[in-house]
């Protein structure tokens, strides 16, 4: 695989604030990268420095091997979708699709050609002399999106292009997002702060926290392995957090003391730890096992999410979320007492953070 | 539970704006403790339904109880209701905590009481730590925290909240909806929330309320509306289905063998007659996928074009005889099957709905 973006230790201030330290990331040619984070995380920043809208302070950017610091915005040859949807209200949308190829000078017979393509591809069914206005906001996006891709660059931007609408529409369009991309074979860079977005679009994930990149990889990865607690919070579907002390250390396992469990014989991912360090465990809601156990709790709420149930247990004073079957949601009341336990193998591990749990798991 | 008190009626409410009718015959009951929730599409007339109740607006017809005592034009500040409105104003130049203890000190509730509630719903909120900070030094998330608990504090009865979550990042979205369900019950309000988000929905209403261009279609808990839609809009609505027109083909007991193009299956018959034209509703997770066949008469070989990896849950594109099919799965099991591979589908009989015949109403194309 050929590597089609390159970003080298990226950096950029607006006056006292670094929005964007030291990043570092490759995108490879026909990959999506999604950049997740909260609001704030610099997430943003480093799109529009790709773009070429903003200039970095200091580091590289590279498009095929060639910096591209110095080539101006309109020669990059990269398509870009936000959020605010960007289309010509005076214009239909048949002009709007054809804005690009009739400005680039494409002759006529090919133009038509690739805005059939284009149509074909997003399943658009659509009026060709109907006005933005008149059209959803999902439609509209999706024009927008037509309209990007007549521009006929093989890279896309895309900077929370499915904020702006209904939870319905962008639960459906995320899907058709991916498979137009990767039908047209593009190399695209997905900036958003949805997990589920991220999963569904992405190649791979890059986790991004307070200007800098935490951690990257496929969206099974993340899920699975996190390496830091906010990877875990931020794409862990409600991850339950809970502090350890090791115990001991036997070949691969660890042995760890972690309230309300006595303890906990865990899976080690490498960490170099020895008896007495402190650790995080990251439980996710499908781990939990509820019937079994010596620890008891009680449940305090039930919620029916339709493909499955999510349980909250209370347990002197740790919250747990359990997500299993939807029967659990027939079966269980709130005020119900049940044993909790949890599957050792796939509890998840981490490095103690120096700022401590709270600190390291905050979005703000 | 004790006999159901009725906080809130409607009775026959249509509300129009000039030539739009934002609301028609409406009838509706909200039940003393209860959370409901209102779903709908951008334009669905939920937002005006909240503001009939808060009295913001006068229906033109029909009526509006509240606690048996008609309202229907009694002025906002009379009814006793908290409404929290999708544009929210916050006082600039009062720090965190005195944006929360205002609407307390007004109400002549003395300056330490004020404090102590308004910090526990600050707390509630996850503010606590910014009590000191004014409005333009927090996020615009902890702004609409913010407002939040400023209309939490003074809710002693019932409280309407109009897409209470909506400028929150995803994550905080997610959590913050369990605690509103939560305060709400701690505080034994009775709750309207109105949001366009289903799982939003689905996750903490006791019922929900489907809207759609201004008339209610369904009213039922979140199990009932997934589970036994009304009709193929709200099926839609409420999350991800495939949707599929075939013919009841036989009859076999309390079963229907329906045919779909070239495919068989089979639901539960109900008041299905034969011959007769339906709409099926399968939900992805309603469809076993299997590497090896079983060999039941209702199962159809498919090819996996798309798998997305959710976490939890897997999602496979499946192209079945010229249909694609989404379904879904646990991760686990379905981790060894990949894109490209030859798999075994079956909807499962006792889940899927069948519908009789609908042409698809217009507002599906546009979500």
């Amino acid at each position: 695989m050929t590597v089609k973006i390159q970003i080298v230790d990226v950096s950029k201030r607006f006056g006292p604030i670094v929005a964007v330290n030291r990043v570092s990331l490759e995108v490879l040619e026909g990959e999506i990268l999604t950049i997740i984070g909260p609001s704030g995380c610099g997430k943003s920043t480093l799109l529009k420095m790709i773009a070429g809208v903003l200039r970095p302070d200091s580091g590289d950017i590279r498009i095929d091997g060639r910096s591209v610091v110095d080539v101006p915005m309109e020669q990059r040859r990269i398509a870009f979708v936000f959020q605010n949807i960007l289309l010509f209200p005076h214009m239909t949308v048949g002009e709007n699709v054809r804005y690009s190829p009739v400005v680039r000078g494409v002759e006529k017979s090919r133009a038509e050609q690739l805005v059939a393509t284009i149509r074909d591809f997003l399943r658009l069914r659509v009026r060709e002399y109907a006005y933005p206005r008149e059209l959803s906001m999902g439609m509209q996006q999706k024009v927008a999106l037509a309209r990007a891709l007549a521009a006929e660059c093989p890279i896309m931007l895309l900077d929370e292009p499915l904020s702006a609408l209904d939870a319905i529409v962008r639960a459906r369009l995320r899907y058709e997002l991916r498979r137009i991309i990767k039908d047209l074979q593009l190399t695209a860079i997905y900036v958003t702060h949805d997990q589920a977005e991220a999963m569904t679009v992405a190649d791979r994930i890059a986790v991004m926290r307070k200007g800098q990149i935490i951690q990257v990889g496929t969206p099974e990865e993340l899920y699975n392995r996190p390496m830091h607690p906010f990877v875990a919070r931020f794409l862990g579907g409600e991850a339950n957090f809970i502090e350890g002390v090791v115990r001991e250390v036997v070949e691969d396992r660890l042995l760890v003391e972690a309230p309300p469990f006595s303890e906990l014989q865990v899976v080690n991912p490498g960490l170099e730890v020895k008896p007495g360090s402190k650790v995080i465990l990251a439980i996710k809601p499908e781990d939990l096992i509820l019937g079994r156990g010596v620890v008891e709790g009680e449940v305090s709420l039930t919620s029916y999410l339709g493909d499955s149930a999510r349980i909250e247990i209370e347990v002197n004073g740790f919250r747990f979320v359990y997500r299993g079957p939807t029967e659990m949601y027939t079966q269980l009341s709130e005020g119900d007492k049940i044993r909790i336990d949890v599957v050792r193998e796939r509890v998840m591990v981490m490095k103690y953070p120096e700022e401590g749990l709270l600190e390291a798991i905050s979005i703000e | 539970m004790a006999a159901k008190r009725a906080a809130i009626e409607l009775i026959g409410v249509t509300k129009r704006f000039r030539t739009i009718t934002a609301l028609r015959n409406v009838t509706l009951t909200v039940f003393d403790g209860e959370y409901l929730v209102v779903l709908g599409p951008t334009g669905a007339g939920k937002s005006t339904l909240l503001k009939v109740i808060a009295g913001i607006h006068y229906p033109d017809r029909g009526k509006v109880l509240v606690y048996g005592r008609d309202m229907t034009r009694v002025p906002p500040e009379w009814r006793g209701i908290a409404y929290f409105p999708q544009n929210y104003a916050l006082f600039p130049h009062l720090t965190v905590l005195e944006n929360v203890t205002y609407g307390l000190r007004a109400r002549g509730i003395s300056e330490s009481d004020a404090r102590k509630r308004a910090l526990e719903v600050l707390r509630m909120v996850l503010l606590h730590e910014r009590t000191e900070s004014y409005p333009h030094e927090l996020s615009g998330g902890m702004q609409q925290r913010l407002a939040l608990a400023r209309a939490l504090v003074t809710a002693s009865g019932i409280l309407l909240l109009d897409e209470p979550l909506a400028a929150l990042d995803a994550i905080l979205r997610l959590e913050l909806r369990y605690e509103l369900r939560r305060i709400a019950k701690r505080l034994r309000l009775t709750v309207l929330h109105v949001t366009h988000d289903h799982e939003e929905a689905l996750s903490i209403a006791d019922r929900i309320v489907v809207l759609r261009r201004g008339e209610v279609v369904q009213v039922g808990t979140p199990q009932q509306i997934y589970e036994q839609p009304a009709d193929i809009l709200v099926s839609c609505l409420i999350g991800e289905v495939n949707v599929l027109d075939g013919i009841v083909h036989s009859v076999e007991n309390e079963y229907a063998i329906i045919t779909i193009d070239k495919l068989v299956l089979r639901a539960r018959r109900g008041k299905l007659k034969l011959h007769q034209p339906v709409t099926v509703v399968i939900r992805p997770e309603w469809v076993f996928v299997r590497k090896q066949r079983q060999g039941t008469p209702w199962e159809w070989e498919a090819r996996v074009e798309r798998i997305y990896f959710r976490g939890y849950m897997s999602v496979l594109d499946v192209s079945v005889g010229g249909l694609e099919l989404r379904v879904s799965a646990p991760s686990h099991m379905v981790s060894d099957i990949h894109e490209g591979d030859t798999v075994c589908v079956e909807a499962d009989a006792e889940r899927i709905v069948v519908l009789p015949y609908q042409a698809r109403p217009p507002e599906l194309f546009e979500l």
